[in-house]
């Protein structure tokens, strides 16, 4: 395995270059071991040290080499000593002399000229040359290579570090991320079931402040009536008490003269006493109060009927329900809302029942007629219409109120979405009908001109099957 | 830093012609190739190039010698100029002695320049080079083209660097000796005040001029 030093700690490829790089020994040996058999190439250091001997033991290159030294443009030099001769070439790199190739004629053999020897030693330098040429540029470039990718190795490695850093970092997170988000998910699911309990128990103490209104009223007049009642009777009942004491007077057979008088004293008792309390009227008047209690309490026991009706229990249960019901019963409950100038009219066609859970279809009308009554405010017109098709029952509402700012079409559905003030509804009226529409497997849509009202349109598929497909579709 | 090896009366210079791509860079050391006599100058070596870009970098060997016997080798690189090649940038970066910054006149290329200046910088400070007391020479090239922009322009901006700045055309051969010389003379006195070159090893400024093209081509 190899270590970071190992790839930081390249030599630097501009570095100055030694004989034994550019011109490496195998090679020398490679070219120069046998040329044709009568030479012999030696290759010296620029200060005549031997480099590259040819492998003939003697000492196969003149001593003064390296003594005087030779210019790197002179060209190949012919010495003699004795019966040896040599010509002897630089080897240039870079414009200097970096060592000498020496070439030694086998003395035995005086075939070759001068001439030719001289030629073949410049010869050879040059084919050196080339070489030591090549191997500068591959030496250079290789080494530039390596050190840009120690370099290039360093910084991803760098990198890759920094990123596995934080790709551990991100892991972790990531992991308490996932139990954060259940947990925060799970805060919002309960904080939302809590909202749309806090919705409906708004909605049910909305119904309530009405329905209070609603029972005050009579309930106030049959205790009034009860009242005056109270304080009738107790004059009839002593009125029939004085009756009761003439009746006695009549009857007892053993009075005299004072009997007599005694009972005109009573009559006029009597007579005084059905003046004082109007006899007459009070008769009249009191089966007046008791019609008017007893239409006063059959009017409370409809309004818990109603109440009854809407607020159903059977929530866990569905039934086969008539819209048209619904629709009443709502308008029963929503009459707080309702002034003279108020008009209503229904459409109501000859609809068919449809099965789904009372409670629920109740919320639904009671949210949409109650924003059609809000949004008309004292006076205008609510029509509300039902019609069939051959698939589904459709309910429209339709008011002459305020309308929807275009720009709130498209939220109206969502929860908690609210243009009215705080404290006065917290957005889920809609969000419920949606809700509920959509889980029947129907539809709720909405046209509105802002100054001209809103027209809802709810389309509930009649039949079971009808409704799961479209549910289906849906998802 | 320079290869300096005194024993061997020898010494590196590493030169760097920076600058964003197709700024003219290659071009500058082709001129200076030109210009130089035979002796002194060796091959411009050119790597594998792609297009008219640079993929590796271009090296010009220069030699001199001093009168004390000193041989002194600049040796002039050009860096890749395309965004992607940072790292080889860095690697050409490393160690100089002495930056040329070639700038690209256009109006279309300002951008570019910054870019590249601004990477020049950083990269400096990621090779350890001290880019304040770094010899670093701004060259504007490609003077004769005509969208290009003004001199007041180029001036007004980049004389508070205090920087040396030089107009040119490396294309036509105007100005690249005068970058060159500049970077040459700045190059002296940075490593004379680092390690005594005149007073303690005899090489003196005008031995560094020695290195110059005799006359800049017309």
């Amino acid at each position: 395995m190899t270590t970071d030093s190992d790839h930081l700690h390249v030599a630097p490829f501009d570095r100055e270059y030694e004989l034994a790089e550019l011109f490496p020994e195998p090679l020398a040996r490679q070219l120069l071991a046998t040329i044709d058999g009568q030479l012999t190439a030696t290759i010296l250091y620029s200060d005549g040290q031997a480099y590259f001997n040819g492998g003939t033991g003697k000492p196969a290159y003149p001593s003064c080499i390296g003594q005087h030294g030779m210019g790197p443009a002179d060209g190949p030099t012919l010495i003699v000593e004795g019966n040896r001769r040599w010509a002897v070439a630089a080897l240039i790199h870079e414009l200097e002399a970096i060592g000498f190739l020496v070439l030694e004629a086998d003395a035995q053999s005086m075939a070759m000229t001068d001439e030719a020897l001289l030629c073949m030693g410049g010869f050879i330098a040059r084919v050196i040359n080339r070489c030591i040429d090549l191997n500068y540029r591959n030496q250079m470039t290789a080494g530039l290579h390596g050190q840009v990718v120690a370099d290039s190795y360093a910084r991803l490695k760098a990198k890759a570090d920094q990123l596995a850093r934080s790709e551990e970092k991100y892991r972790r997170l990531a992991e308490n991320l996932e139990i954060e988000v259940k947990r925060q998910t799970q805060a919002i699911e309960a904080a939302q079931l809590r909202m749309l309990q806090q919705e409906k128990m708004a909605a049910i103490g909305q119904l309530a402040a009405g329905m209070a209104h609603e029972i005050n009223n009579p309930v106030g007049f049959v205790i009034s009536n009860l009242s005056t009642l109270k304080t009738t009777t107790q004059e009839m009942m002593s009125l029939i008490a004085h009756y009761r004491k003439l009746a006695e007077l009549l009857t007892d057979h053993s009075t005299g003269k004072q009997t007599v008088i005694q009972i005109k004293g009573q009559l006029a008792t009597i007579d005084r006493l059905i003046e004082t309390m109007d006899l007459d009227f009070v008769i009249e008047d009191t089966t007046n109060l008791i019609d008017e209690s007893l239409d006063g309490a059959k009017r409370v026991k409809i309004i818990v009927q109603n109440l009854k009706d809407f607020t159903h229990p059977s929530i866990e249960t569905a039934e086969s329900v008539d819209f048209n019901d619904c629709l009443e019963t709502t308008l029963a409950i929503l009459s707080s809302y309702m002034t003279p100038q108020i008009r209503i009219t229904r459409l109501y066609g000859d609809i068919h029942r449809v099965t789904c859970h009372l409670r629920e279809i109740n919320q639904v009308f009671f949210n949409i007629l109650k924003n059609a009554f809000q949004a008309v405010g004292d006076q205008g017109e609510i029509t509300i219409q039902t019609s069939k098709d051959d698939n589904a029952v459709i309910v429209s509402i339709i008011d002459t109120g305020c309308g929807i700012a275009e720009k709130h079409l498209g939220s109206i559905f969502d929860p908690f979405f609210t243009t009215r003030e705080v404290g006065s509804g917290i957005g889920l009226g809609l969000f419920h009908a949606y809700h509920t529409i959509h889980t029947l497997g129907g539809s709720i849509g909405v046209e509105s001109r802002p100054g001209s009202g809103s027209t809802f349109t709810i389309r509930v598929p009649r039949t079971e099957s009808a409704r799961k497909n479209a549910v289906r579709q849906a998802s | 830093m320079a290869e300096w090896i005194p024993e061997s009366k020898k010494m590196v210079i590493k030169l760097v012609y920076y600058g964003p791509a197709l700024s003219g860079k290659t071009t500058n050391l082709m001129r200076l190739h030109d210009m130089m006599a035979g002796d002194s100058c060796g091959e411009l070596m050119t790597f594998e190039t792609k297009g008219d870009r640079t993929l590796f970098f271009d090296l010009l060997p220069l030699l001199i010698r001093s009168e004390s016997g000193f041989n002194i080798k600049f040796k002039l690189y050009t860096v890749p100029g395309q965004v992607a090649h940072d790292a080889t940038r860095k690697a050409v970066l490393s160690r100089a002695d002495g930056v040329v910054f070639v700038a690209d006149s256009q109006n279309s290329q300002a951008v570019s320049n910054f870019e590249s200046f601004d990477n020049l910088e950083k990269n400096a400070g990621r090779v350890g080079l001290d880019f304040d007391h770094l010899p670093l020479v701004i060259q504007f090239n490609k003077r004769d083209l005509s969208d290009i922009v003004s001199e007041t322009d180029v001036l007004q901006r980049w004389q508070p660097t205090g920087l040396p700045i030089i107009f040119s055309s490396a294309l036509k051969g105007q100005g690249v000796r005068a970058t060159f010389s500049c970077l040459i003379e700045q190059t002296y006195h940075h490593l004379d005040t680092l390690y005594g070159l005149n007073a303690r090893y005899g090489i003196r400024s005008d031995h560094f001029s020695t290195v110059l093209p005799d006359l800049e081509q017309p």
